[in-house]
């Protein structure tokens, strides 16, 4: 076997081995909160996720929340975070859960600020983070009556149909919802939040509730299945070709 | 009494045979057709006059003819049948024809005339031009006197003469403490008082005392009231818990479905000293008050007072001489106030802090000159220096935001200068014809300066806006009125009255700056559960009114009276809201009717019109089984906007108060049937809701003698749950702080049952 041969094969057993991670792909997700209290701003997370077609699974949900709170204008998809608008983001960098819902098509991530889901006060029971606690305990932050005991916790939670480039159903952006404890997000006791009243019994504590939410294919790919084949084809090519030079020789 | 030397006729009775009356023309002719400023009507109370055992002469037929005919006098007598289970002085004044009465907190509903409310009436504490220190309104004037303390009630409701007006347009109201009482010359008079209250309702409980010392020159008076209730109760549960369920989870206490949440109060307390001297036909009054709320709970406010601390001095010095009369008042006032938001809105306190700061310092003096024999000719001038702050402190434990990290400047050195002179003829032309022409002028000088966000970002833009432009302005405001009264015989008048009247607008319809929802939302004087923005570019209201009034009644007033009174007026920069279209307030603002939604002034024009209707007539008057009065009261009002057709805001629907009374030895009783009907014309700028009629009946009785007056009354005795039209949004529960939580659409539900007894003693 010559080294054209061995590459080939090489290439061949990378691209098989890589076969099964060919069904994970990462997309870009805008998340939009609509917030009448502080227009023209809105909330918005902007991040990206690994997901898995075949488990229908969510990994490394990360990405930046807006604080429509802060600053003046609005952001600006085309000019990126902080290009048009002056609000602070928060960087949510750990996804901590994630399910899948069978009855609305996909599965839910939300990642955190803190590597901790401590966000709402849970005197009035709850878990402490979910949107419905967070509604039962008025969106008043963890560790309240103690200001200082404010971990100052934020998520973003979304959702993924099993397709993730399908348009979401207003049933399934019910459910979408976010909730900033940090110092740029209490009102009060109350930490901004954003959910709606058919998902959860209440719009958010600024009255903000879920709008929309776009998800894409990433711009900058990580090699996917049809990636590995195009580059397995143009080795095919090389290596044939540089065969029938060896030939034609 | 001052005595005059001037050959006085009267034909005023005497009513306290050791105080005797002689009056001058000049007094005479005021008495005919208006109040006479501020003049002493001394001692005429039951309990005093009881207890000095002299025998009440009832005067009636005098006094009715102390405000133009349109107006009306509430008796002392006829105050006490109602103070002593009253919370709010506002209240003492239902019973006046045209006069409604705006809800707020448990001691600070507002009066409205003819609906115009709050401030463009001129409302008056014991000669104090005061203005409320709030961005809600919620120390109202008339909170800072308890309603045992109030001696006399007049209210100028169809044309007030430009002496008793100025810088208002709907009417005046004065309240005046009880009158100095002196005792007889060489003796001396110690007198007091202690009663307590309970309202079933609320549980609403509290006790006044007074205690008096008196020579024949000096008197001194001291008088403290503690207030406290819970909240009270609909008759019925009014909180749909299906609309309710999610608010209820949203950082609230829990209450019950029938339960108000936010209209208690607790720790109000008043105290004054009242001094007077009188020496040949001079009197001099020195008042001091204060009034402190610890907590006042309003709701149909997004806030609550959480303090307020009220002091003031009031000098009065009233003169009686050959030429004429005169009138001096100087006095002021200095408000703390705080606002928060009860348990019942947020599990955290404070949630929003919010403060404010005024001093009031006023004063008139006024002359009033008899000439050729049958005119009087009032000359005179007042002013009122009003300043405010009012800021909010940022909250702890957060970040550049919100409400971090500078203090929220709402309005910042404040102030609203007046300035008024005005000039007034009566004349008394034949025993048939009466007239009245007075004209004046006001100048007001309002300024604020620069103001700041709780920090830069969310704020920075109005702030710029509002910082760039100059918030220094004058208005030269003029009015005039004319009166003209017939009175054909002894059994009927008529009067004819004109004017044409101006008001500025307010520190609070120009300032405020915010369009961000949570602080435009603060910004709120009418309980309509909306956000509101100034306006720095308002002009003053122009007022011009027409009046009619009838008076009929049989020769002694002894078995009938009916009183009509037609209306109209036509407002000219009506200072109305319309719907903010700033970016800021967000697209929707200017499509939404269900929700509340971000208002700013603006200058409009409005014509309201209406009817008033008033009657009374004795039944059976038999010294066994005592006299049987039926009283009736109807009142009609519509208000609309000639600019864009909308209704006015809180505007009463067709209404009356139909009341038999009973009167035998001690005993006062009255079975009240008050009927109103349902509102269906409502703003559509302030997205009002409509409200259905509803019947009440109210049982009360009262015993007094010289010794104790026992008062029992049973409110809404049916138990009837009922919206009033002027009731404002339930905004009482849930996070406030923004326009989309509270549910919009359910209206604050008036008291349920409610069963209540005083108790007075007099020594
Ligand atoms: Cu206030």
């Amino acid at each position: 076997m010559n080294t054209i041969n061995k590459l080939l094969a090489t290439t061949a057993f990378l691209a098989l081995s890589n076969s099964a991670f060919a069904t994970v792909a990462t997309y870009n997700i805008t998340t939009t909160w609509f917030e009448p209290d502080t227009q023209p701003k809105n909330t918005y997370f902007v991040g990206s996720f690994n997901y898995d077609s075949t488990t229908k699974t969510i990994t490394s949900l990360a990405g930046k929340l807006s604080e429509a709170m802060t600053g003046s204008v609005n952001y600006n998809a085309s000019t990126g975070i902080n290009g048009a608008d002056n609000m602070t983001w928060l960087s949510l960098n750990y996804q901590l859960v994630s399910w899948y819902d069978a009855s609305l098509g996909g599965t839910f991530a939300a990642t955190f600020k803190n590597n901790s889901t401590n966000t709402f006060w849970t005197g009035a029971g709850g878990n402490g983070w979910s949107p419905a606690s967070g509604v039962a305990a008025g969106g008043i932050y963890y560790g309240f009556p103690s200001a200082g005991a404010n971990p100052g916790n934020a998520y973003a939670l979304i959702f993924v149909p099993d397709n993730p480039l399908t348009v979401l159903t207003q049933a399934q952006i019910n459910k979408l919802a976010y909730a900033d404890c940090s110092a740029g997000g209490i009102m009060g006791a109350s930490c901004m939040t954003g959910t709606s009243a058919s998902g959860y019994g209440s719009v958010g504590t600024m009255s903000g509730y879920p709008l929309s939410q776009v998800i894409s294919m990433t711009t900058v790919p990580v090699p996917e299945p049809e990636t590995y084949a195009m580059l397995l084809l143009g080795l095919a090519f090389m290596g044939l070709s540089s065969r029938q030079k060896t030939l034609s020789r | 009494m001052p005595r005059l030397s001037s050959g006085a006729v009267t034909h005023m009775k005497t009513h306290s045979k050791y105080q005797p009356v002689k009056l001058s023309a000049s007094v005479q002719l005021s008495v005919i057709f208006l109040t006479l400023a501020s003049s002493p009507s001394y001692a005429d109370t039951a309990e005093v006059s009881a207890a000095l055992d002299i025998p009440v002469v009832e005067v009636e037929g005098v006094r009715a003819h102390s405000v133009p005919l349109s107006g009306k006098e509430i008796s002392e007598r006829d105050i006490k049948t109602r103070s002593s289970t009253t919370l709010d002085t506002t209240r003492l004044l239902e019973d006046i024809p045209g006069l409604t009465v705006n809800e707020a907190g448990a001691i600070s509903a507002l009066p409205a005339i003819h609906g115009l409310a709050d401030e463009r009436l001129k409302i008056q504490v014991d000669g104090m031009d005061l203005s409320a220190a709030c961005p809600n309104h919620m120390n109202s004037i008339l909170s800072y006197i308890n309603p045992v303390k109030v001696g006399s009630v007049k209210a100028f409701t169809g044309i007030t003469p430009v002496s008793e007006g100025g810088d208002s347009i709907g009417g005046t109201i004065q309240v005046s403490s009880l009158s100095p009482v002196f005792a007889e010359v060489g003796k001396q008079l110690i007198n007091g008082s202690v009663g307590t209250f309970y309202r079933s309702n609320g549980y609403a409980h509290g006790w006044n005392a007074s205690a008096g010392f008196a020579t024949d020159q000096l008197s001194f008076q001291y008088s403290e009231s503690h207030l406290s209730s819970s909240n009270y109760r609909a008759a019925k549960n009014f909180k749909d818990a299906s609309t309710w369920a999610p608010v209820l989870r949203n950082g609230l206490e829990k209450t019950d479905l029938d339960e108000v949440g936010s209209s208690s109060i607790s720790g109000s307390v008043n105290k004054s000293l009242d001094m007077a001297f009188k020496r040949d036909g001079h009197l001099f009054q020195l008042g001091i008050s204060q009034q402190s709320v610890g907590f006042e709970g309003f709701p149909n406010q997004r806030m609550d007072m959480t303090n307020n601390e009220n002091t003031s001095f009031n000098f009065r010095y009233t003169g009686l001489f050959d030429w004429g009369d005169l009138n001096l008042k100087l006095f002021r006032q200095r408000v703390k106030h705080a606002m928060d938001m009860s348990y019942e809105r947020s599990y955290a306190m404070p949630a929003m802090p919010m403060l404010s700061e005024s001093q009031t310092e006023g004063g008139s003096l006024t002359a009033s000159l008899p000439f050729l024999n049958d005119h009087l000719f009032k000359v005179g001038g007042d002013f009122k220096l009003y300043k405010l702050d009012d800021w909010w402190p940022p909250v702890q434990g957060m970040g550049p935001g919100a409400m971090c990290c500078n203090n929220f400047w709402n309005v910042r050195n404040g102030k609203r200068d007046r300035v008024g002179i005005f000039a007034e003829v009566e004349s008394n032309w034949t025993e048939d014809w009466v007239t009245s022409l007075g004209v004046r002028t006001d100048m007001i000088n309002a300024d604020a300066g620069k103001v700041q966000g709780y920090s830069a970002g969310l704020y920075q833009t109005d702030a710029n806006t509002f910082n760039a432009k100059s918030q220094g302005r004058r208005d030269q405001n003029y009015d005039w009125t004319a009166l003209a009264r017939y009175t054909p015989d002894r059994t009927q008048s008529y009067e004819l009255g004109l004017a044409r009247k101006s008001r500025s607008p307010s520190v609070y319809e120009l300032y405020p700056w915010s369009s961000f929802t949570m602080a435009a939302l603060m910004n709120n004087l009418v309980g309509d559960g909306n956000a509101y923005i100034g306006n720095m570019s308002l002009d003053p209201e122009i007022a011009h009114t027409a009046n009619i009034s009838a008076d009929w009644h049989d020769e002694n007033r002894s078995v009938w009276a009916a009183k009509a009174n037609a209306y109209l007026t036509y407002v000219d920069n009506y200072i109305d809201a319309v719907r903010c279209t700033l970016a800021s307030c967000g697209a929707a603002n200017t499509t939404k009717t269900n929700g509340f939604v971000t208002l700013q002034y603006e200058n409009h024009a409005a014509k309201l019109y209406g009817l008033d209707l008033s009657a009374y007539r004795v039944l059976a008057n038999d010294g066994q089984l005592g006299q049987w009065t039926a009283k009736s009261m109807i009142g009609y009002v519509r208000g609309e906007n000639t600019r864009t057709g909308d209704n006015l805001y809180h505007i009463m629907p067709l209404n009356g108060r139909f009341t038999l009374e009973h009167k035998l030895g001690g005993w006062t009783s009255q079975a009240e049937v008050q009927m109103v009907s349902a509102k269906t014309h409502v703003s559509a700028v302030r997205n009002e809701t409509e409200t259905d009629g509803y019947g009440l009946l109210n049982l009360r009785t009262s015993y007094s003698n010289k010794f104790m007056k026992v008062d029992l009354s049973l409110e809404n005795a049916l138990n009837k749950l009922y919206y009033s039209p002027l009731g404002g949004a339930y905004l009482g529960q849930g996070f406030s702080m923004t326009s989309g939580i509270i549910p919009w659409g359910i209206n604050v539900p008036g008291m349920g049952r409610s069963a209540n007894v005083a108790v007075t003693f007099f020594y």
